[in-house]
C-alpha cells in the first residue's frame, strides 16, 4: 500500500474501526515508513487526548426551557384554527413528497418549466383554444354591436356619429343593427350624422335589401347633400334599381340644379 | 420505544414524546455543540432551537432510516444558521478552560490539564467544517457512513476529509504546544 492510502486509514486505524484486514496491513507498512509511524504517532497523541475531553453537563435552565417550549407548543396545536391546520397538512404533505437536495429541486424546476413550454406550445397550436379566441372575438363583436345601437339613440350628434363610425368596424353586423343604421339614415334630424351612415353603408352594400333601403331612402331625402352622398354611392355599387328614383330626382322642378347634375352622372354610370 | 418508534409518535401529535428524546439525546448534543462552538449560552440555545425544529419539521421524518442521522441533520443546519445569524464569530476561547473538570483526578497531572486546554484551542481553531467532522467522529461516535449521509458525500471523501481534519488538528496543536511534541 502506498503512504497516502495508508495514512487515509490511519483516523479510522486509531479509532479501531478498520478492518483487521486493513489494519494489519497498516500496522505492517508503519513498521517500516518511518514518515508514517511519526504521523501515526502524533495523531495518536491527540486522539488520545480528544478522549480526555470531558463531557459537561448543560445548565439546568436547558431542561426547564425545553419543557416550557413543549407545553406552549402544545397549546399552540390546540389553539390552532381548524382551518389552518388544514393549510398545515397540506404543507406537511408537500414536504414530504418536495425533495431536500437542491440538485433533485432544481431537476423538479426545469422539468415544470419544460412541460409550461410544451402546453404553451399546444396552445399555441392546438384547434380547442383557437375557438376559445374565436367565441371571444364573437363576443366582443356583440358588444360592440351593443355600444353602437346605444350610441345611435343617443341625443348628442356627436354620439351618435362615434356610433356610425364604430359600427363600421364590426365585421358581420346583424339585420338588427344595419336596420339601426338605415333609421338613423332615414330620420336624423343632423345631416352630417346621416351623411356618415351612407359612408358607413357602403361596406355593407353587398346586402339587397340594403341597396334597397338606400334606393327608398334617396326617395324621401330633402338634403341635397345626403341625396348626393346616396347618389354617388347608388352609382358606385350600380344598382339598378336606383335608375327610376334617379330619373323622378332629375324631372321634379324643385331639385337643386347640382342634385340633377350628379344623378345624371350616376344614371350614365349605372347604365 | 425505541427513538424510530418515538419520533414516529411524536410526528402522528403525541407530542409528549419528545420528553423521552430530549432525555436521551439533550446531553450529548449540549456537548456536540460545546465543543463546535466553545461558548456555553450558544450551545444551550442551539440544544432547545434542535428540538424546536424537531417539533417544527416533524412531518419530514420518515421513520424509514437512522434517527440519529435526521436529528443531527436539523443539528447542522440549526448550528450553520447560527452561525450565519450570528455573523460575529461567538467561540469564546477564555471560556475554554471551563471544559475542563474543575478538579482533577489523583492521576490528572497538571500538565495533562493543560494539554487538553490547548487542545480544545486548537479544535476551536480548525474550519468549521473540519471540526465538525471531528466532533461527529470523536465525540458523537458517528460512522462514516451516518456522517456521508448527513454531510452528502461518499464514505471515501469522509475518510479523506477525516484524515485532514486529523492532521490539521494535530499540527495546530503541536503548534500551540511549541512544537514539544513530535514533528509532523
Amino acid at each position: 500500500m502506498k503512504c497516502e492510502t495508508i495514512q487515509a486509514n490511519i483516523p479510522e486505524y486509531l479509532s479501531g474501526t478498520l478492518d483487521s484486514e486493513t489494519s494489519q496491513q497498516v500496522k505492517m507498512h508503519i513498521s517500516e515508513c518511518t514518515t508514517c509511524r511519526q504521523k501515526v504517532e502524533a495523531m495518536n497523541l491527540v486522539w488520545s487526548k480528544l478522549e480526555q475531553i470531558p463531557e459537561e453537563e448543560p445548565g439546568f435552565a436547558v431542561r426547564s426551557r425545553f419543557y416550557h417550549m413543549l407545553e406552549a407548543y402544545k397549546i399552540g396545536m390546540n389553539n390552532a384554527p381548524a382551518k389552518k391546520a388544514v393549510i398545515e397538512r397540506v404543507n406537511e404533505w408537500l414536504a414530504v413528497w418536495w425533495p431536500r437536495k437542491p440538485v433533485f429541486q432544481f431537476g423538479i424546476t426545469v422539468a415544470v418549466l419544460i412541460l409550461g413550454i410544451l402546453i404553451g406550445f399546444r396552445m399555441n397550436f392546438g384547434t380547442g383554444p383557437k375557438n376559445e379566441i374565436t367565441q371571444l372575438k364573437d363576443e366582443m363583436s356583440e358588444m360592440r354591436q351593443l355600444v353602437t345601437l346605444s350610441l345611435l339613440t343617443r341625443p348628442s350628434a356627436i354620439d351618435r356619429l362615434q356610433g356610425v363610425a364604430m359600427s363600421k368596424d364590426i365585421i358581420n353586423p346583424d339585420e338588427k343593427h344595419l336596420s339601426a343604421l338605415i333609421n338613423t339614415l332615414n330620420t336624423d334630424p343632423n345631416v352630417n350624422v346621416r351623411l356618415a351612415v351612407v359612408t358607413a353603408l357602403e361596406q355593407f352594400s353587398d346586402t339587397l335589401w340594403v341597396r334597397n333601403e338606400l334606393v327608398q331612402s334617396l326617395e324621401h331625402q330633402q338634403s341635397p347633400l345626403v341625396q348626393i352622398y346616396l347618389i354617388d354611392l347608388l352609382a358606385k355599387i350600380r344598382e339598378q334599381n336606383a335608375l327610376e328614383t334617379l330619373k323622378t330626382i332629375i324631372d321634379n322642378p324643385e331639385t337643386m340644379e347640382p342634385v340633377k347634375k350628379r344623378a345624371r352622372l350616376g344614371m350614365e354610370k349605372i347604365i | 420505544m425505541t427513538d424510530n418508534e418515538l419520533m414516529l409518535a411524536v410526528r402522528g401529535g403525541d407530542i409528549d414524546k419528545l420528553g423521552q428524546l430530549f432525555e436521551t439525546h439533550h446531553k450529548r448534543l449540549y456537548n456536540f455543540f460545546r465543543q463546535h462552538t466553545g461558548n456555553r449560552q450558544a450551545s444551550e440555545d442551539l440544544v432547545q432551537e434542535v428540538f424546536l425544529r424537531m417539533l417544527k419539521y416533524r412531518h419530514t421524518y420518515k421513520g424509514d432510516g437512522n434517527f440519529e442521522s435526521w436529528m443531527y441533520g436539523i443539528t447542522r443546519n440549526a448550528r450553520i444558521d447560527y452561525y450565519r445569524e450570528h455573523s460575529v464569530e461567538y467561540v469564546d476561547l477564555e471560556e475554554t478552560g471551563n471544559l475542563i473538570r474543575d478538579t482533577p483526578g489523583p492521576e490528572e497531572s497538571f500538565s495533562q490539564k493543560s494539554d487538553i486546554a490547548v487542545l480544545q484551542r486548537a479544535l476551536l481553531k480548525l474550519p468549521e467544517d473540519k471540526r465538525e467532522l471531528l466532533v461527529m467522529s470523536r465525540f458523537n461516535n458517528m460512522r462514516y457512513k451516518e456522517i456521508g449521509k448527513i454531510l452528502g458525500c461518499t464514505v471515501g471523501a469522509v475518510k479523506v476529509r477525516m484524515y485532514r481534519a486529523m492532521k490539521e488538528l494535530t499540527d495546530t496543536f503541536m503548534e500551540l504546544t511549541g512544537g514539544g511534541h513530535h514533528e509532523m
